[in-house]
């Protein structure tokens, strides 16, 4: 036996190559003649041991056993060819070589070795029974059983089963050895002979040819030709049915046989494969006129495939056969003759909408329909990981009923408008709109509360159809002029310019309006407006302009151009408007308003010198050019010197000297603005559109939320790129013109590289130094991978204007690709909280600008943007909670939770006044978590609180220690407290969307995420919520929040719940309200709107945000601290010091 | 009692998929998976039914399936993640997640493993009650559509006509694989009890019965034959055949199309056993109860018989009472 076993794996693809042996094969040496190693060796190259073998043969004369060798090196040729016989291995011409070596040698006549190389030579010759026939003449192997076993072996399978009987009884007769085994094989066969008795009628030649030694051979081959032409097979008869072709006899030439017959009575030898196929060898003659027969085409045809060898052993039936990758075929859908044709209730083509490839389930085609599910084209991409998250869970409201559900209110978007699914449907330019309807693919969304329709698809006409109905909706929806309260028009009549700027904000309340003649969606839309403003009697008409000449001529109260005008007309397809618009406009009255309110101002420019700027203005509400200009020109002049980063300051004192303090704040941010642009311009880096941003003059909060929409879906994906370049693009003047924007043409920046290798070495590289307008910024290292980009703390090195003589640190993120969203978002919020709005009072704003991340400037390069901003290295809250941990570890001082209940709570009143103002002006922060809320408790040395400067007069002081107990107000210092939200990069702007609208998440969720975006839900509010919750969770406890929801009983919605219980000795009423309110934050406001107002409109939103409540317990929270903020054992002002030498220890030893 | 009833309080949307109760105390009680994004469990045993727990899912459902013990529930849906459902106390648990939407859901009771087939291609084998131990991942060619399993053999119906029938105890490889024996997309496979092969469903309106016994003489047996046509002119209209299902004591099996039709099959005598009157809208999913007292009919739908936004027919479940000498073969 092999000492080493070999695995069958080796020689297993090789299987079908293996010619089986009788005596079997060893593994080893067929997985040796199957390795590489033995790669086969061009033909006619001899291999060593052939030669070796050969050499051997020569002088096998001279040993005592000649035979042996022979024998060795058949062995050999066997294992090293295991194919069998071939050219290469010429094992056939061995066999010969051997068998007609030994042919006469009485010594070998007996050996069964020999006998054996003549078996294997008989395998391999056309007419193994001549062979047979030969041993028996020459009487070689007579005396072996073994021959008779063969030869009656093979009679047997050729189905002559007489003569095997013949050839047994002759072994046995003659004694052949060893008897007994060949007595018993007969015995065998005799039983098989009775299971299969032998055709009477078969061939009854005898099984050993008489000695007829002329025609002996001829006669054997025909014989054997006709009665079995393949040796191997038994299925003869099959065989005689085959046409054959007349056969020529071939007639021997002369003289070629070397072999007289006559000598030895014809058996003198068996000779030669090839000699016994002489007549397949054309005779060599002169070619002469010779005509050289191609091979018919039938031939190739009747021939035998070539049958691909089938592992019998393998357990999956042939039946199952698949190819290795299926291909996807529909059948035809011809109808096949003789057949009924058949039709398809189901649409096929939908089914098999992306081509043969791939089929769509209807479930996935409900899902489709339905909006759950997008379907990428026809090509299955393999998209960026979030676009593959997009696919999967894209979601939208379900459509459904509320029979009987309260729960379904959030999933159904509320607004009844049907909107429009293309997601990019640019809304400011009608054309586009219009061609895009044709395409869009529509989400009809069910009216709410209305089981029937939820449950069949609306009949009436909705934007699927590109109907003339459509297509005027779609121009209503764009063109929608603005109508006033007659109110506001009345006072508008009499107010006069000294009119204080609450009275400004209702005049320049714009409101969506629509046509009469509307379809009944409109109608609807009417309604809901209606409630906000009763008083709905003055309407532009801007399907028809004369009709609105006339409304103009005729009411003088309009010409006073409102607010919103200049947004109608820009997303009007028509230029007609414009016309119309001028008419409107009067330029006495602008400068009237505007001259009383800055004292500056210069006589008007005229409206229509200026560039057009009306057709691009967008969304901004009026503007009162002239004054802009006057303004701008004004403060150029006085702050010429300011650096960006300084005109804030000048700012302050230049606003401070004027006589309208009263309401001086939206102006000082636009002139801020002026003073900027101004200061570029002489730069002459930029170009600056002073008009661009005088836009915004006028505008206050209510503007922004009465500001057209953007877009104009109900549901949306907030973070599409799409809808925020839409957004974008309909600010696009002002967003060039914004304080610290600088574009670089596309010009790359091209440091990324060198940043990231400076990160990863950990030093500082020259390369990687940044230069933004004249300042050097060097990196020091990487602050931390924002959502959407690194952000990297940057030394700036010559920085001209330095405000303090430390060193200048920036904090710069680097975005990729760029997106100025972030900086135009921070800007917005800015801008927004410094004019003035309803509802927030001046130290709100002021505070929440302390509160928030400062923007100093965006580059845009073409590879990538530079966003700068402060540095704040006090730490978020996860920072804090962490650092409070290992403290308390440290000192075992007090339980492993997060910070102090006191703590905790005056940081959530600052979380919750900083959400509440940036809600009240329309924006969500997106991305609330408890890293991306660094603390504001130290002095900081490096934050220029340029904000805080600028709107303070308030108490706030951006330096002064903590010198009393805690004052709600931020008295006794403690305005300086606080927190500072980072990371506006996920912020939304929902001034940009409908009311009412709804978003949904495509980024892969966590547990941090609120529970409708981990659910899949759509979303609005509920975001910044759950953000709140999970900080304010973190701060308590420590941990990330974990939620549980309580089971929905049947009807009820479920309740969110925190998964973790308060201590006992904590004001468990106030936290269980809050994160009772921040978790079911849909339910609360449900509640709110069925208890408070059963009005017709849509119940959810109407109530959204919730402010007031969150103001409530703010309320709360800020009385508990104010009370017992430094009584029985609670330390206010003594855990926020310990804080601060905390954030101060670290802070040294970075 | 009336052959049939409406169950009260169904889920107003399309229904995805209903399943009896596995054990014998319980085996009136039906679970409803639903694309209104719930789970509902009936009682069915008095006419009218009555809702016992609605459990609120967070997107639409696609399948559910009960354990052995007839206490928990698994669903899944367009959300992607398996959920367990503990029906007495409402607690959810999730105990898996797949890339895209799960299509079907299965549970093997005898090893305790729940299975879940999705269209991100994969399937994957949980086991609930130790949520920490592996998970196993099997890749599949194309987007499951429908899985059941017999005995220790799981049959994988996916798109592109293909079927693998795999060995629970060794998930790796595929123990079969399979082409459709119908021309077009498979819309259902369900498992014969006796564990000798299954039959599945198309839409083209053919069911076929094919066998697990690789062997020549077994594979003659298999079959397809068309149903759910309806003859129009000179052609035929053929509906989607979207369920199956088996009845547990007679073998013989009920078949529901889009044609909103019912019909009972003895695939041993190949024959029509009998057909139901027309439901209010297609018939999305069939369950027989444990004992073969009852068959539960999902039925609404609106891409299975045409476009999108068609009439959807009436969403509802119906609960037909079958007698014992009912769908009992011929044979």
């Amino acid at each position: 036996m092999e000492p080493e076993t070999v695995s069958f794996d080796m020689f297993e693809h090789q299987k079908e190559n293996i010619q089986p042996l009788p005596e079997g094969r060893s593994a080893v040496a067929l997985a040796k003649a199957f390795s590489f190693a033995s790669v086969d060796l061009p033909r006619g190259t001899s291999s060593p041991a052939r030669d070796r073998f050969e050499a051997q043969l020569k002088s096998s004369d001279e040993l005592d056993d000649p035979l042996d060798p022979w024998i060795e090196y058949i062995k050999w040729t066997h294992e090293t060819y295991p194919q069998g016989a071939s050219v290469e291995s010429g094992l056939i011409s061995l066999l010969e070589r051997c068998t007609s070596q030994f042919q006469n040698a009485s010594y070998c006549a007996n050996d069964p070795r020999y006998l054996r190389v003549w078996f294997e030579y008989a395998k391999y010759n056309d007419s193994p029974r001549e062979i047979f026939s030969f041993l028996f003449q020459r009487e070689i192997g007579v005396q072996l059983a073994m021959l008779y076993e063969e030869y009656a072996h093979f009679l047997e399978s050729i189905n002559r089963k007489i003569q095997a009987d013949e050839i047994f009884r002759m072994g046995i007769e003659r004694g052949a050895r060893p008897v007994e085994r060949l007595r018993r094989r007969y015995t065998e066969f005799l039983e098989r002979l009775e299971a299969h008795p032998a055709d009477l009628n078969g061939p009854r030649s005898p099984a050993l040819t008489l000695l007829r030694p002329a025609l002996a051979t001829k006669e054997l081959t025909i014989l054997e030709h006709e009665q079995n032409p393949q040796q191997s097979s038994d299925s003869g008869s099959a065989q005689a049915t085959r046409p054959r072709e007349k056969m020529t006899i071939f007639a021997d030439p002369e003289g070629t046989s070397g072999i007289d017959p006559e000598r030895a009575g014809g058996w003198e030898s068996i000779g030669s494969i090839a000699e016994r196929r002489k007549e397949n060898v054309m005779e060599s003659r002169q070619m002469e006129g010779e005509i050289m027969r191609l091979n018919k085409a039938p031939s190739s045809t009747t021939r035998e495939k070539l049958s691909i060898f089938k592992d019998s052993s393998d357990s999956a039936p042939s039946v199952f056969q698949q190819p290795a990758q299926p291909v996807f075929k529909v059948p035809s859908s011809a109808p096949v003759k003789g057949k009924r044709e058949e039709k398809f209730a189901v649409n096929l083509k939908a089914i098999y909408a992306s081509g043969m490839e791939e089929e769509f389930s209807f479930e996935e085609l409900r899902a489709t329909a339905r909006g759950l599910l997008r379907r990428h084209g026809k090509t299955v991409i393999t998209p960026s990981p979030s676009a593959v998250v997009s696919d999967s869970r894209a979601l939208s409201a379900t459509p459904l009923s509320s029979r009987s559900r309260a729960a379904s209110v959030e999933r159904t978007p509320m607004n009844s408008r049907t909107p429009m699914a293309s997601q990019l449907l640019h809304p400011l330019e009608g054309q586009t709109s219009l061609a895009r309807q044709d395409n869009a693919t529509i989400h009809t969304m069910p009216l709410k509360g209305s089981p029937d329709v939820s449950r069949r698809r609306p009949a009436s006409p909705t934007m699927t159809v590109h109907t003339r109905q459509a297509t005027d909706e779609i121009y209503s929806m764009f063109n929608q002029p603005l109508s006033c309260d007659a109110d506001t028009i009345e006072h508008d009549g009499v107010a006069d310019s000294s009119e204080d700027e609450d009275d400004s904000e209702d005049e320049e309340e714009e409101e969506e309006d629509n046509d009469d003649d509307d379809d009944d969606e409109d109608e609807d839309e009417n309604d809901e407006n209606d409630e906000e403003n009763e008083d709905h009697e003055e309407e532009y008409n801007d399907q028809h302009p004369t009709s609105r000449d006339a409304n103009d001529d005729e009411n003088s109260i309009h010409q006073r151009p409102e607010n919103g005008d200049m947004a109608f007309q820009r997303s009007h397809p028509e230029p007609v408007m414009l016309e119309i618009y001028r008419g409107s406009e009067d330029p006495e009255s602008d400068t009237g308003t505007t001259t009383s309110q800055i004292p500056l101002g210069v006589p008007a420019t005229p409206r229509h010198d200026r560039p057009a700027l009306s057709s691009k203005a967008y969304g901004f509400g009026m503007m009162t050019p002239i004054v802009e200009t006057t303004e701008s020109i004004a403060t150029v002049t006085r702050s010429a010197k300011a650096r960006h980063n300084k005109f804030l300051e000048d700012f302050e004192e230049n606003i401070e000297s004027s006589p309208f303090v009263e309401h001086p704040a939206p102006r000082r941010e636009e002139l801020a603005r002026h003073a900027a642009a101004g200061t570029e311009d002489e730069d002459s880096m930029i170009q600056f559109s002073p008009i661009a941003h005088n836009v915004r003059h006028d505008e206050t909060v209510q503007n922004f939320w009465q500001r057209k929409p953007a877009v104009c879906e109900m549901l949306v994906n907030p973070m599409n790129e799409g809808i925020r370049t839409a957004i974008l693009e309909s600010i696009n003047d002002s967003l060039r013109s914004l304080r610290g924007f600088f574009d670089y043409d596309g010009r790359k920046l091209g440091k990324l590289d060198y940043l990231r290798r400076a990160v990863k070495n950990k030093r500082a590289v020259e390369d990687a130094d940044i230069k933004l307008r004249g300042s050097t910024y060097r990196l020091l290292k990487e602050l931390g991978e924002g959502a959407f980009a690194p952000v990297y703390l940057f030394e700036a090195i010559n920085e001209n204007n330095v405000l303090e003589n430390e060193k200048s640190y920036v904090a710069i993120k680097i975005e990729q690709p760029p997106s100025a969203w972030e900086f135009y978002i921070m800007r917005e919020i800015e801008h927004r909280w410094s004019v003035s709005a309803q509802g927030l009072t001046r130290d709100m704003r002021a505070r929440g600008l302390a509160s928030m991340i400062r923007a100093r400037e965006l580059h845009t390069f073409g590879d990538a943007n530079c966003l700068v901003l402060d540095y704040s290295d006090q730490g978020t809250i996860l920072d804090i909670v962490n650092q409070v941990k290992a403290e308390n570890v440290k000192t075992a001082s007090g339980p492993i939770l997060g910070l102090d209940e006191c703590l905790a709570m005056f940081f959530t009143i600052e979380l919750f006044r900083t959400v509440e103002a940036l809600h009240e002006v329309g924006i969500l922060h997106g991305d609330l978590k408890p890293d991306n809320c660094m603390v504001r408790l130290v002095p900081s040395r490096h934050m220029s609180s340029m904000a805080a400067l600028s709107l303070s007069d308030s108490p706030f002081q951006p330096s002064k220690p903590v010198v009393g107990p805690y004052s709600a107000q931020g008295e006794n210092g403690w305005s300086t407290k606080g927190i500072t939200l980072i990371d506006f990069g996920r912020s939304i702007d929902m001034t940009a969307y409908p009311k009412g609208v709804q978003f949904i998440a495509d980024w892969k969720t966590c547990e941090q995420d609120c529970s409708e975006m981990r659910e899949l839900r759509p979303w609005s509010y509920q975001v910044d919520y759950h953000g709140l919750a999970s900080i304010i969770h973190m701060m308590l406890f420590g941990k990330y929040i974990e939620t549980t929801a309580d089971a929905a009983s049947d009807g009820r919605r479920k309740r969110h719940r925190l998964a973790q219980n308060f201590k006992r000795y904590w004001q468990q009423d106030i936290w269980k309200e809050i994160f009772d309110l921040l978790l079911n934050s849909v339910a609360k406001s449900t509640e709110h709107s069925a208890a408070v107002t059963e009005e017709n409109a849509g119940p959810s939103e109407k109530s959204f945000p919730l402010t007031k409540k969150l103001r409530g317990c703010r309320m709360k929270l800020e009385q508990y601290l104010e009370e017992h903020g430094e009584r029985s054992g609670v330390n206010l002002r003594g855990s926020l010091q310990k804080l601060e030498n905390l954030i101060v220890e670290k802070r040294r030893h970075t | 009692m009336s052959s049939q009833f409406h169950l009260h309080n169904s889920p107003v949307d399309i229904i995805s998929s209903v399943k009896f109760n596995p054990t014998e105390k319980y085996s009136n009680f039906l679970l409803a998976s639903s694309w209104d994004a719930t789970l509902d469990l009936y009682d069915t045993a008095n006419e009218g039914g009555r809702l016992l727990t609605r459990i609120d899912g967070v997107a639409p459902l696609l399948d559910c399936c009960w354990d052995n013990s007839g206490r928990n529930a698994f669903m899944g849906g367009l959300e992607g993640r398996v959920r367990m459902v503990d029906l007495e106390t409402s607690q959810c648990s999730t105990i898996g997640e797949h890339e895209k939407p799960v299509k079907s859901l299965v549970y093997h009771s005898s090893s305790g493993l729940v299975i879940s087939g999705s269209w991100d291609k994969t399937v994957k084998l949980y086991d609930h009650r130790n949520t920490s131990a592996r998970v196993s991942t099997s890749q599949v060619p194309h987007k499951v559509f429908s899985m059941d399993s017999v005995g220790n053999l799981l049959v994988v119906g996916m798109a592109g006509r293909a079927v693998h029938v795999y060995d629970i105890r060794n998930m790796t490889e595929p123990f079969q694989r399979r082409e459709s024996s119908l021309k077009y997309m498979t819309r259902t496979v369900r498992c014969i009890p006796t564990g000798e092969g299954y039959a599945s469903s198309s839409i083209e309106g053919r069911i076929a019965v094919d066998f697990f016994d690789p062997s020549p003489a077994v594979q003659a047996k298999k079959y397809a034959f068309k149903c759910h046509r309806a003859s129009e002119g000179d052609y035929d209209m053929v509906y989607p055949v979207n369920a199956l299902a088996f009845h547990p004591i007679h073998g013989t099996f009920v078949s529901g199309g889009s044609d909103s039709l019912v019909c009972f099959w003895d695939y041993k005598a190949r024959k029509r056993l009998r057909q139901y009157p027309r439901y209010p809208g297609p018939v999305q999913s069939l369950d027989i109860d444990r004992r073969g007292t009852s068959v539960a009919i999902a039925h609404g739908g609106d891409v299975e018989i045409g476009q999108q936004g068609t009439e959807r027919g009436i969403c509802g479940i119906t609960i037909r009472a079958l007698a014992p000498e009912e769908g009992k073969s011929k044979v």
